[in-house]
Order: structure tokens, then C-alpha cells, then sequence
């Protein structure tokens, strides 16, 4: 017997998410994605408890280059730009990801309610609802939050952000799961459980959602890319509060102090590059969770097993 | 007495667009009785309306008119819901053909054999039963099955556990729709042999769907031949086997697969 | 049987999976030569390589699938598992076709029949106006006579007519070599039927070679000529037909034949086979069937049998040949 055959006997813990988080593992697509990720928001946390400077602090020289002093020089109104960089990143991901939670537990208990009481009211209802919020874009909404709260908004700031996009970003979520729950109810084993006696609560709970982890996980990371874009836009464009420290008003402060047109580059391309990569590690995680869902996409290492089989016969 | 179709009839609506040319079989004045005891074919082509006939059995379609009869519970399937429709369906079971989608994959051999017990409010120490008919259906040591995974297993397997599944309920009546086409070969007689262990040992009625009538002369007593909805020839097996008075029980007797039969080149068809 | 000419030939064919864990071997030191002219059957239950072995056969070994070792030689010259996949083309639907698994899922359904049918010609630098005649020749030698069909959707189409529809496709250059995967699977049995006389007619008009590859093996007793049953990999048994039925070398192939039930052997006893295959990763140190053959000895189980050749180029795998015999 083969070496290789003999490693696979073992009867192994079979778990959905853990065989999904091994199986993103094992992708290398997915495994950049993660150490990229890591990297990044490693770097974010060292920024909550150390800075070189105090982010804030206007008083250094302005529009200085990248030196030993200051890593990444400094802006227009006389900022370190590295120490924004480095505590500027929390809040990014932060509400990146919150919003990807927040918006996935939101199309679960949406998208089921309508897939179990398909063709009722409440299946209108939340359709209905879920065509709407598909249109209305999350920044939208939060300049109407920000117009209605008006000064509170400096207190809110990024839970004011986080509520509007997680708000806003549910909608597509819930139409995938509502047609995945309709699809699954007419399948063998789920249609077995309703004839054995199981409740449908039960039935979603234990059944649908563990055979469609990838799809939850994929749509979490989907969701979490829609938080930090939309971040970033509303950021960007001074819809929120533009005396916090984050990329996103580093990129609207370059832009009032024309660092593009002064050749500033210091001062935007970090942070621009860093939201860019974030996004980045998503999709290639993302890519690696479609891989582990459907084997066809999988890419296969030939030489590897040619180099251990040759190495096995000798 | 146990189950009894009466005039059951069911129409499906055509879509009658540009390429239409799908023709779902109406079933068309069915008459069936399932009596205890007895293992009760039905047979015939694909499209012939059996897995409706099982479907409607089961409660999970509505025929356009006629009467499904469950004696024990002296009521009418058809006008079943809520808390009698879960009753009877704790003693009128379905085994579903495929056994590589009747099991949840993400789930074990264990979790698939205790929940019917759980919901149905078993009294009793969970994991002895759950040995137990593991045992009955022929999987020993039930240890070894307990923790695998429907990928882990053979399709003759799975539809075992299946089975186990449920059997916990202690059905009366079992409605059995191909249950051994997608299994290997060598272990179909282990299968055949355990519906008739079920008849003898512990009273099940059996309803064994089919398009293969030699399978029917092995396991069952009776048999329906059925033909695009309709009933047309019925009786005892044997009989209808060795004897076949109509057009189209004569043909699936000639069609079906057997090795001591060589097929030679005919004339046009 | 005469020495007629070997269509295809396969000599120590290893191949196996490329899994997440690692390399699995399925088809193990195959060696068959499939006469010419002649339907040859091979039957395997699930798990038993069959369909690697066919895909083998065409050439289809892309990963995960692996060639480990091996030759498969197609109409005396062409070495189908190491050509590249241009010489492959030349090769393939003009020498050696195929009909695929589940073929009534195999027609692309938003393609009409006849747009499948061109792109299937147009792979070999053909065209279907230039052809029409030989096309409509083909689909009416499969019972298609009515030319509608070429303007259909296959869900327009029964399951029988899509099946006839994918074998008229792979004879639509003439190839002399047909291998079929379960191509009546899924299908009623009355059609299953219609298939199988199809199949043998087509076989005898245009002089084919047909590889039927299925696990029923009641059927496919009822087509073939030669016959070889695969279990766990490897090829157990190869023989005439008739003599299998009557005088069967290998233990398997005996009890295989006697667990279907049949109309003609209607209320005798069948016989059981214990046990299932414990997969590839479990795999016997001696004979592949001996943890469930009621014939095995301690021996059985401790070194594999060779296999003993007879008439030529058949041959079985079982050292207690013909002993088990008197033990049944």
C-alpha cells in the first residue's frame, strides 16, 4: 500500500467549518489572502497602542518628504503621516468587518423568514423590503443619519458609519439565502426531516445553513468588502466626521491639500494602497472559499505527486 | 386493511408555450389496498405516475379527487394536517431512491438515526436504540458506523442507515421508491432480504415501487402494473410474472435485464 | 477465440486520483486486448474503476486523474496517453468515440441539436452544411428519421431520443471504435431495451468495436461477446460470454451472476455476496476479493493470485480454480 494511501485512514473530526477553514487553508489562493490580511491588521493593532508621534499633533514641518524622523514625511497641515497611517487603520477594519457580521446575521434571519414562509405575506414583505434597501446606496443614508443627528455626529462618528452600511448592506445576502433555503427544501434530506417530524426552525438551523457554510462565509467576506468601500467613500468625500484619523480622511485631506497636484505621495498613496489591499485579501480569500465549495475549481499540483511517487518506488 | 386508495385521480397542468411538448401522465382512477403483512409491488416505466402515487401516500401532494384511507387512524389522508398529519406520518414512512441525497452530509450516522427518536419523544436510553437498529438493519458493529459521515460510507450502506432512520419511528407502513437501483449489485439481495425480514419479523407493510419486475417477482406478493397513470393489470406475482394478460406487462416482462436472455439484432423498430 | 485483430490494447495500466491528501490508486496492472469487430463488456460495481479504466481508454486523463504507468494502444498505433491534445483530436470521434455517462445530461441545453452537432464538426474542421447528407444518414440509423430533431432542445427531446441523439453524434465520423459508459443509465427499462437493440444493430451494420462499459451485469450479458468484470481496481476475469454464464473461473463472477433477480429464475434462492468493498486506502494484501469470497483460504488472503491466461487472451485471477467450483 502506498504510503500517501495510508495517511488517509484515520477517522478524522468532521465538522462543516472546520472543514472549511481547512480547506481555505490548504488553497494558496486563500492563504495569501489570509496572511495579507493578517499583516494588515497586525499592523493596525500595533497602531492602537503605539504611534510615533501623536496622530493628531500639527506641529511639525509641513509637506516634508520620507526621512528617518518620519518614515512617511508629513501632510499639508503638519501631521506625522505614518502615525495616521498606523492608527488610522482600525477604525477601517473595524467597521469593514463589522459590517460584514452585522450584515450576514441580518440576510440569515431575513433571507430565512422569507424562504420558510415562502409565497405568504412575510415573504412579500421581506422581498419587497430587500428590493428596496438594493437600490438605496448606504451613503445615502448616512448623510440623512448625519443631517438628523447633527452635532451628535461627532460622538457617533464610526458606530453612526457601521449602522449605515451594515443597514445597507444586507439586502443581496438575503435574496441568495431566501433561493438557497427554497432550493434546499426540496431536497431528499431535508424534505426527510419534515417527514420525520422536525421542526423548520430545526430544519434551517442545523441542516440548510452547515451545507451552505461557504455561501454564509463567502457572503460575510462579499459584506465586509462593501463595508470598507463604502467607509472609504463616505470618508473620502467628507460625509463623516472629517476630524478623525483614518485612511479614508487621510485620502479627503490629500485631496483638499492637493497632494496629487503637488506630488504629495506620501500622503496618499499609503493609505489608498493599504484599503486597496484589504479589499485585495478579501476577494482572494473569497476565491479560495469558492474553491473548497465546488472541487472543479480546484487547482491541482501534478508534479507533487509525480516527485513523491517516484519518491516512494525507489 | 391497512392503507386503501380509492378513485384516487391527479392532473398536472401542461404549459402549453412554444416548445411545450412535456406530457406529465395524469393519474387517472387509481385503486390500491396495502393489506398487513404483505409486501404490495407497483410497477411500470418511468413517468407512469408512481412516484406521484407514493408522494400523495405520503401527504406531501394532493390529488384532484379521490381518497387515500389510513384504517388504524379511520381517517383520510388527503384532509390531514398539523398534529394528525405528523401522527400518521410516525407510522407511514418513505424510503427515498437515492441514497446519496437522502442523507445530510453534514451530519452523522448517529445525529440521522437519534433525531426521529428525539422528536418523537422517545423514552429510553437514546444511544441503546440507536445501536439497536443499527443492528436490526444489518450495520454491526453499530460502533463503528456511529461517528462516519454519509461520504464515508457505500451507497448499500447509506441506504441502511436510512433505513435505521426510519424504522425509529416503528412505522406500519414502509413506501419504499426504488430504494435499490442506485446500490451496488453484490449487496441488492442483502437489501431485498431485509424488506422481507421487515414483512416477517416485525409486521411492516411494505409498498415496493419499481421499473424492474424480476426485483418485484424476488421480494414482493402482490404487484400493480402501472401505465401512464393507470392500473393495468394487478394480482399476485407470480401470476402476473409467469403470466402476463396485458400489452404492456408482457413488455416489461421481455425488457428487463437478464443475462440468460441475449438480445439479437431485430428489424426495424 | 481466433486471433483476430486487437483494436485496443492495454498493457500495465496504473492510474489513480490526485486527492487532498495525497495519491490514490484505482486501476491496477490492467492488461486487456479488446478484439476488433466484437462488443466487449466490461462490469464493475461502484468503486470497482471501470470508469477510470474507460477514460483511460480516450484518452481523458486530465488531474485529478494520474497515469501512473502504463500503455493504452488504440487501433494497433496510436498511443492514446501520450499524445498531446492536438494529435488527441485527430484521433478521437474518427478512430476511437465516445459515448458518455449519463449522456441524456451531456447535450448542452441551450444548444439545439443541430448547433451540437455543428460544433462537433467544426472541432474537426467539418461543417454541417457540407455534410447534411451523411448527418441525416446517421440520425436515421439510429431510429431519428424525423429531420424536426436537428431543430430541437434537448429538453425537448424523451430520454431515449436524447441517447440516440449522443450516439448518432459520436458516429458521426465514422470512428471504428465506440466506447459506451453506461449509456442507459437513468433510462426506463422499456428503453433501456430499445437502446440495447439499437446498440446491437448498429454494431453489426458498421462492423464496430464497441467497449460497453456498465455495472448491470444481467445486461450486460445480454449484448456482449467478451466479457471482463472489474473488482476493486483490477480486472478479475476475461472471457467468452457462454462461458462465464456456464463455467465462470472467477468466484465473483459466479456469485455476481446469481445475486439478479430474473424472470427465468423466478423463485429460485440468489445468492449473497457478505461484505463491501473497504476502498482503495484499505486496500488487501493478497486477493482483491478474498475478505468476501465464501471460497477464500488463508492463502487467498495472504498473496495475490496470478493471472492464468487461457484460449489465448483470456484469463482469470484466482488460484482455487477449479477447486471452489465442487464447493459451491
Amino acid at each position: 500500500m502506498l504510503r500517501s494511501e495510508a495517511k488517509r485512514t484515520r477517522n478524522y473530526k468532521y465538522n462543516p467549518i472546520y472543514n472549511l477553514l481547512v480547506g481555505m487553508w490548504e488553497q494558496r489562493v486563500s492563504r495569501v489572502g489570509f496572511f495579507i490580511l493578517m499583516a494588515v491588521v497586525g499592523f493596525s493593532v500595533i497602531g492602537l497602542v503605539y504611534t510615533p508621534y501623536n496622530p493628531y499633533a500639527t506641529n511639525f514641518p509641513r509637506d516634508l518628504p520620507p526621512s528617518s524622523s518620519h518614515w512617511l514625511g508629513t501632510t499639508d497641515y503638519g501631521q506625522d503621516v505614518f502615525s495616521q497611517l498606523i492608527s488610522g487603520g482600525f477604525p477601517v477594519l473595524g467597521v469593514g468587518l463589522g459590517t460584514g457580521l452585522i450584515g450576514t446575521i441580518l440576510s440569515i434571519i431575513i433571507g430565512v423568514l422569507a424562504g420558510l414562509y415562502e409565497g405568504t405575506v412575510v415573504d412579500k414583505l421581506l422581498n419587497g423590503i430587500s428590493q428596496l434597501f438594493l437600490v438605496i446606496p448606504g451613503i445615502l443614508v448616512v448623510e440623512i443619519i448625519g443631517t438628523y443627528l447633527g452635532a451628535e455626529q461627532i460622538k457617533l462618528g464610526y458606530l453612526a458609519v457601521l449602522l449605515a452600511l451594515s443597514s445597507t448592506g444586507w439586502a443581496w445576502g438575503a435574496r441568495v439565502l431566501r433561493s438557497q433555503v427554497l432550493t434546499m427544501r426540496r431536497r431528499e434530506f431535508v424534505m426527510s426531516s419534515e417527514l420525520i417530524g422536525e421542526s423548520k426552525l430545526s430544519t434551517v438551523f442545523r441542516q440548510i445553513i452547515p451545507n451552505n457554510l461557504p455561501l454564509v462565509a463567502s457572503n460575510f467576506f462579499f459584506t465586509s468588502i462593501y463595508g470598507i468601500a463604502g467607509f472609504t467613500f463616505i470618508y473620502y468625500f467628507g460625509l463623516g466626521s472629517v476630524n478623525q484619523v483614518n485612511w479614508g480622511t487621510m485620502l479627503y485631506w490629500s485631496l483638499g491639500g492637493e497632494a496629487y497636484l503637488r506630488g504629495l505621495w506620501w500622503w496618499y498613496i499609503p493609505p489608498g494602497l493599504l484599503i486597496g489591499l484589504v479589499a485585495f485579501s478579501f476577494a482572494l480569500i473569497n476565491m479560495g472559499i469558492d474553491r473548497v465549495a465546488n472541487p472543479r475549481l480546484r487547482v491541482w499540483n501534478v508534479k507533487k505527486v509525480r516527485r513523491a511517487l517516484q519518491g516512494e518506488m525507489r | 386493511m391497512i392503507l386503501e386508495l380509492r378513485h384516487v385521480y391527479k392532473d398536472f397542468v401542461v404549459r402549453k408555450g412554444i416548445f411545450s411538448n412535456e406530457r406529465r401522465p395524469g393519474i387517472w382512477d387509481v385503486n390500491m389496498e396495502i393489506n398487513e403483512g404483505e409486501i404490495v409491488g407497483m410497477v411500470g416505466g418511468s413517468g407512469g405516475g408512481k412516484t406521484v402515487i407514493a408522494w400523495m401516500i405520503m401527504g406531501l401532494l394532493k390529488p384532484t379527487s379521490g381518497e387515500i384511507i389510513y384504517h388504524p387512524m379511520n381517517a383520510d389522508v388527503v384532509k390531514m394536517k398539523g398534529k394528525q398529519l405528523r401522527e400518521y406520518r410516525s407510522n407511514v414512512q418513505l424510503v427515498f431512491q437515492d441514497p446519496y441525497s437522502s442523507l445530510d452530509p453534514t451530519h452523522t450516522v448517529k445525529w440521522h438515526v437519534e433525531r426521529p427518536l428525539r422528536v418523537s419523544k422517545y423514552k429510553g436510553d437514546l444511544g441503546t436504540r440507536v445501536n439497536e437498529l443499527l443492528r436490526e438493519v444489518a450495520l454491526s458493529p453499530p460502533e463503528e458506523y456511529l461517528n462516519k459521515y454519509p461520504f464515508q460510507l457505500s451507497g448499500g450502506q447509506r441506504q441502511r442507515v436510512y433505513l435505521a432512520r426510519v424504522l425509529a419511528l416503528n412505522p406500519k407502513v414502509l413506501i419504499a421508491d426504488e430504494p435499490v437501483s442506485n446500490v451496488d449489485a453484490s449487496i441488492r439481495v442483502t437489501l431485498l432480504d431485509l424488506f422481507k425480514y421487515l414483512r416477517d419479523e416485525r409486521g411492516i407493510s411494505i409498498m415496493y415501487i419499481t421499473h424492474d419486475i424480476a426485483t418485484i417477482g424476488y421480494v414482493a406478493d402482490r404487484v400493480y402494473v402501472m401505465r401512464l397513470g393507470r392500473i393495468v393489470e394487478s394480482g399476485d406475482v407470480r401470476k402476473v410474472i409467469t403470466n402476463p394478460e396485458n400489452e404492456y406487462t408482457k413488455l416489461l416482462v421481455e425488457a428487463v435485464p437478464d443475462p440468460y436472455r441475449r438480445i439479437e439484432e431485430e428489424g426495424d423498430y | 477465440m481466433s486471433k483476430g485483430t486487437v483494436s485496443v490494447e492495454v498493457k500495465g495500466l496504473n492510474v489513480g486520483y490526485i486527492t487532498d491528501k495525497g495519491y490514490t490508486r484505482v486501476v491496477r496492472n490492467a492488461n486487456i486486448s479488446i478484439p476488433e469487430g466484437k462488443i466487449t463488456g466490461i462490469v464493475g460495481e461502484s468503486g470497482s474503476g471501470k470508469s477510470t479504466l474507460a477514460n483511460s481508454l480516450i484518452g481523458f486523463i486530465n488531474p485529478p486523474l494520474f497515469v501512473e504507468s502504463g500503455s493504452v494502444i488504440v487501433d494497433g498505433k496510436y498511443d492514446v496517453l501520450a499524445m498531446d491534445p492536438d494529435q488527441l483530436n485527430q484521433v478521437r470521434g474518427k478512430i476511437i468515440s465516445y459515448v458518455p455517462q449519463a449522456a441524456q445530461n451531456s447535450l448542452n441545453p441551450i444548444r439545439k441539436v443541430k448547433d451540437t452537432i455543428n460544433d462537433m464538426l467544426r472541432g474537426h474542421g467539418m461543417d454541417l452544411s457540407t455534410n447534411r447528407e451523411s448527418v441525416l444518414k446517421t440520425m436515421e440509423m439510429v431510429g431519428l428519421s424525423d429531420r424536426q430533431v436537428l431543430d430541437m432542445y434537448p429538453f425537448q427531446l424523451s430520454g431515449g431520443m436524447r441517447q440516440r441523439v449522443i450516439i448518432a453524434i459520436s458516429l458521426l465520423l465514422s470512428p471504428r471504435i465506440v466506447v459506451m459508459d453506461e449509456p442507459t443509465t437513468g433510462l426506463d427499462v422499456i428503453v433501456q431495451y430499445d437502446i440495447l437493440k439499437l446498440i446491437k444493430k448498429l454494431q453489426k451494420q458498421m462492423s464496430l468495436t464497441i467497449v460497453f462499459i456498465s455495472h448491470d451485469i444481467a445486461m450486460l450479458f445480454q449484448i456482449s461477446d467478451y466479457v471482463a468484470v472489474m473488482y476493486g481496481g483490477q480486472i478479475v476475469e476475461y472471457g467468452e460470454y457462454s462461458e462465464l454464464l456456464g463455467n465462470a473461473r472467477h468466484p465473483y463472477t459466479y456469485l455476481m451472476l446469481n445475486s439478479v433477480p430474473t424472470v427465468s429464475t423466478l423463485g429460485r434462492k440468489l445468492t449473497k455476496i457478505p461484505g463491501e468493498f473497504e476502498g482503495f486506502s484499505n486496500y488487501p494484501k493478497g486477493c482483491v476479493f478474498s475478505q468476501r469470497c465464501p471460497f477464500a483460504t488463508p492463502q487467498c488472503r495472504d498473496s495475490p493470485p496470478q493471472a492464468y491466461s487461457y484460449a489465448g487472451v483470456f484469463f482469470y485471477k484466482c488460484s482455487r480454480y477449479p477447486e471452489w467450483r465442487d464447493q459451491k
